[in-house]
C-alpha cells in the first residue's frame, strides 16, 4: 500500500528530493508548460478579475450559511433518490464506503481520481476487506501500477518521465519498453475497460455539489469520471462538505475558473451534472447513487474568517504550479494528501497541527499563490497564521521551538528598526561587526544553522543610502 | 447517541454561531459573463471555431437531416458495430433506405453490446458557441454509453439549438434537472504522461458534429 513520506520531516524529504535530478528535470519541464497554458487560458478571460471575486462572493456566502445548504442539498437529492450519507472523519467515511460495497455485493470496484478518497484512505480500507480498487484517470492509474500516492492534484504522474512509465508498464502489463505516450495510453485504455464492465460499483469525488438541485457536478478529460458514474450498478460519491454551491447558475463562473486554472483550458472534455440514479427500468445510469458528505476537520475552519476561505478551494492546482518550492521539492517532500501551498494551510488544519507543524514553513511568501488563485484565497496571510498557532500552540500542539530566543531576536529588531538614526546605527555596528568577525559570527550558532541551506554574503562595504546620496549630488 | 447528520450539523452551525432558524439572504446575483451579442450565423461559426481548436469536426447538413455526411463518414468508417441512442432525428437517418443495411444496434441496446460498438451515433440537445461544447439531456435521448463507449462519436445538433455561451446553457436546461447532463467538448483527451496531450483516453478519438 503506497505510503506518504512523514509530514513531520518536511526539511529532510526536501533535502532528498533536491538530490533527485530527474525529478526536477520534470518539475522544471512541467513548470514551463504550466506557466505558458495559463497565459493562454488568461488571454481567453479578459474579465478575469471579477469572475474571481464573483466566484469568491458565491463561496463566501455559501460557508457562511453552510448549515442551510447542505440541508436544503439533502433534501432535494433525496427527493430525486439520491441517499445521502454523512462522515465525521476518516473512519467514519472508510466505514459507510464499505458498507455500501458489500451491500452491493461488489468485489471490484472502479474509482475516478478524488482527492477526498486519497484523504480518508479509501483503496486501503477496501483493499482490507478484500474488494480490489482500481484508479481510472490514467495519471492515477500510474501511481497505483508504481505503488506511489499522488504527485499532483490534478497531474498526479507529473513527476514521471515518460522513459520511467514505460518501464513500469513493461514490467507491470508486458508492453513494450519503447512505448510511446500513445501506446501507454492505448494500453492503458485497454485494461481498464475490462475493468469498467467487470465492477460492481463505481466510486467517485465532485467538484461541486448544487443545493436547489441536488446535483453533483464532475469535471474531467478522459471518460473515466463518466464510465465509473454511468457503467456500474452502484454510484458512489464521496465529496467534502465544503463543495456546496447554491444554484445551478453558479456553475458559469465555476466552469469558467477551474479549467483555465488547472489545466489552462476554456472547458474540460466533459462535464456530468448528475441527479438522481436512473428513474425508469431500461433508463442509462447506476441504479443507486449515494453521496457521503465528508466533515473531518472541515467545520472547525469555518469559525474564523482567516481559516474559512480555506474552504474556498476549488483544487485546482495553479498554486502548486507557480510555487517556487513545489517547483524545487515537488509533492511527495510535503508528506500530505494535498501538496503545495494550498496543502500547506489546509493540512495543517485537517490534521492535528503538531502533525504538520512543519508544513505552513514550507513557503517563501512571495504571494505567486495567491496571484493565481482563482477564488483569491490569501494563502501567505493563512501560512502566516499558522506559523503564529504553531509557535505559541497550547498544551499538545505546542511545537519545540526556541520560543525565548525568537521573542528576543525579534524584540532586539524591532528596537533598531524604531526609527532611521537607530537603524544607521544598527547598519554601521553590523558592517563593523561583520568586517572584523565575520568569519566568526558565521562559525557560531544562530548563523551557523541558517547557513547549512543558504549562502551568508558579506554586507556592501557601503549601503545603499549612501551610494544614493552619493548619485544624486549635482 | 447523536448522528452524524446531527453531529455535523450542529458543528457547522456553532462555529458559524448559527441556529437552524437563522436567516438566509439571498445569495450574490449571478452576472451574465460572455458575450451575448452574436446572431444565429455568428454562434455556428464561433461553434465551429471552437470545435475543431479541440480537435473535434464540423459537418453541415442542414437541408437534408445530415444524411450525406452521416453516409460519407460510416463509408470512411466502415463500422462493425453502431451504438445509438433513442433521438428522432438518429431514427430518422437509420431508418433511411440508404443507411438501413449499416450495422446499427437497437437504441436499448445492453450494456454488453455497447462495449462492442466502433461507432456511435446520437443527437445533441445544445451547444455552447463560446466553447464549442455539446450539451447531451438524458431525458431528451439515452446518450450516456452511445456517446462515450465508441472510438468514434457522430452528433447530430439542430442549428437552431446553438447558444452564445455556458451561463444561457445552463439557464435554457428543464427543470427539474434530467438525471444526466452530459457536457461535451471534443474528444477524450488526457496529458498525464509528461504533459503530452493524447486524443481517445477512455472515451472516443474522433467527434463529428453534424449540424441539422
Amino acid at each position: 500500500m503506497a505510503e506518504h513520506l512523514p509530514m513531520q520531516q518536511f526539511p529532510g524529504n526536501a533535502r532528498a528530493a533536491l538530490q533527485n535530478d530527474a525529478q526536477r528535470r520534470a518539475l522544471r519541464a512541467a513548470a514551463d508548460v504550466f506557466d505558458e497554458r495559463r497565459r493562454t487560458a488568461m488571454a481567453t478571460a479578459p474579465d478575469w478579475q471579477l469572475w474571481r471575486q464573483t466566484a469568491r462572493e458565491v463561496k463566501d456566502h455559501t460557508l457562511l450559511h453552510l448549515d442551510h445548504y447542505l440541508e436544503q442539498f439533502e433534501r432535494n437529492a433525496l427527493q430525486r433518490g439520491t441517499r445521502v450519507h454523512w462522515a465525521r472523519d476518516a473512519a467514519e467515511a472508510g466505514a459507510l464506503v464499505l458498507g455500501l460495497a458489500r451491500q452491493a455485493g461488489a468485489t471490484l470496484c472502479v474509482k475516478s481520481k478524488s482527492m477526498t478518497t486519497e484523504e480518508v484512505r479509501l483503496n486501503e480500507v477496501l483493499e482490507h476487506a478484500g474488494i480490489e480498487a482500481v484508479e481510472t484517470d490514467l495519471g492515477e492509474w500510474i501511481q497505483q501500477l508504481a505503488d506511489e500516492v499522488p504527485f499532483h492534484i490534478v497531474v498526479p504522474a507529473i513527476h514521471k518521465s515518460r522513459g520511467q512509465i514505460a518501464t513500469l508498464f513493461a514490467e507491470k502489463i508486458g508492453t513494450p519498453r519503447d512505448a510511446d505516450a500513445e501506446a501507454l495510453t492505448a494500453a492503458a485504455r485497454d485494461r481498464l475497460r475490462a475493468k469498467f464492465a467487470a465492477a460492481g460499483i463505481g466510486i467517485s469525488g465532485a467538484n461541486f455539489l448544487i443545493a436547489e438541485a441536488g446535483s453533483l457536478l464532475i469535471l474531467e478529460n478522459e471518460g473515466n469520471v463518466r464510465l465509473t458514474t454511468s457503467v456500474p450498478r452502484v454510484h458512489i460519491a464521496l465529496v467534502g462538505i465544503e463543495k456546496l454551491l447554491p444554484r445551478v447558475a453558479d456553475l458559469d463562473v465555476f466552469l469558467r475558473l477551474l479549467p483555465r486554472s488547472g489545466t489552462g483550458q476554456m472547458m474540460t472534455t466533459y462535464q456530468s451534472l448528475l441527479t438522481g440514479p436512473k428513474e425508469r427500468a431500461g433508463d442509462e445510469g447506476p441504479e443507486e447513487l449515494h453521496v457521503v458528505l465528508l466533515d473531518n476537520g472541515r467545520s472547525r475552519m469555518l469559525a474564523q474568517d482567516i481559516t474559512r476561505q480555506s474552504l474556498a478551494c476549488i483544487r485546482c492546482g495553479a498554486c502548486l504550479n507557480v510555487c517556487p518550492v513545489y517547483q524545487q521539492v515537488g509533492g511527495h517532500a510535503y508528506g500530505s494528501v494535498y501538496p503545495g501551498p494550498i496543502g500547506a494551510v489546509v493540512t495543517p488544519q485537517l490534521v492535528p497541527l503538531a502533525n504538520a507543524a512543519q508544513l505552513p514553513f514550507a513557503s517563501t511568501l512571495c504571494g505567486a499563490c495567491r496571484d493565481v488563485c482563482p477564488v483569491a484565497i490569501d494563502i501567505p496571510a493563512l501560512l502566516l497564521h499558522l506559523r503564529q498557532q504553531v509557535r505559541e500552540g497550547s498544551g499538545t500542539e505546542r511545537a519545540a521551538a526556541p520560543r525565548w530566543f525568537e521573542r528576543f531576536a525579534m524584540r532586539v529588531v524591532a528596537f533598531w528598526l524604531r526609527g532611521p538614526r537607530r537603524y544607521r546605527v544598527a547598519l554601521a555596528v553590523a558592517r563593523w561587526c561583520d568586517r572584523w568577525f565575520g568569519w566568526l559570527l558565521r562559525w557560531l550558532p544562530p548563523l551557523r544553522q541558517w547557513r547549512k541551506g543558504r549562502t551568508a554574503p558579506r554586507l556592501a562595504a557601503r549601503d545603499f543610502r549612501t551610494l544614493w546620496r552619493e548619485r544624486s549630488k549635482p | 447517541m447523536t448522528t452524524a447528520h446531527d453531529s455535523i450539523l450542529a458543528s457547522v452551525r456553532t462555529c458559524l454561531r448559527r441556529t437552524a432558524d437563522s436567516p438566509v439572504p439571498a445569495p450574490p446575483p449571478v452576472p451574465m459573463l460572455g458575450r451575448v451579442d452574436l446572431d444565429a450565423s455568428a454562434k455556428l461559426t464561433q461553434f465551429g471555431e471552437r470545435l475543431a481548436a479541440v480537435g473535434g469536426h464540423l459537418h453541415l447538413g442542414i437541408e437534408d437531416g445530415g444524411l450525406a455526411a452521416v453516409q460519407q463518414l460510416l463509408a470512411r468508417y466502415a463500422p462493425r458495430s453502431i451504438a445509438r441512442s433513442n433521438a428522432a432525428a438518429v431514427t430518422n437517418l437509420r431508418d433511411h433506405a440508404s443507411l438501413r443495411a449499416q450495422p446499427w444496434q437497437p437504441p436499448d441496446a445492453s450494456r454488453e453490446e455497447l462495449f462492442t460498438a466502433d461507432l456511435g451515433v446520437t443527437a445533441a440537445q445544445w451547444a455552447i458557441a463560446e466553447t464549442g461544447t455539446l450539451v447531451l439531456v438524458g431525458d431528451e435521448e439515452r446518450h450516456r454509453l452511445a456517446s462515450l463507449l465508441p472510438p468514434v462519436h457522430i452528433a447530430l445538433l439542430p442549428h437552431s439549438r446553438i447558444l452564445g455561451n455556458l451561463g444561457e446553457a445552463l439557464k435554457t436546461l428543464a427543470r427539474p434537472l434530467s438525471p444526466a447532463v452530459t457536457f461535451i467538448t471534443g474528444p477524450s483527451r488526457t496529458a498525464d504522461i509528461e504533459l503530452q496531450l493524447v486524443i481517445g483516453v477512455h472515451g472516443p478519438r474522433e467527434l463529428h458534429v453534424v449540424v441539422v
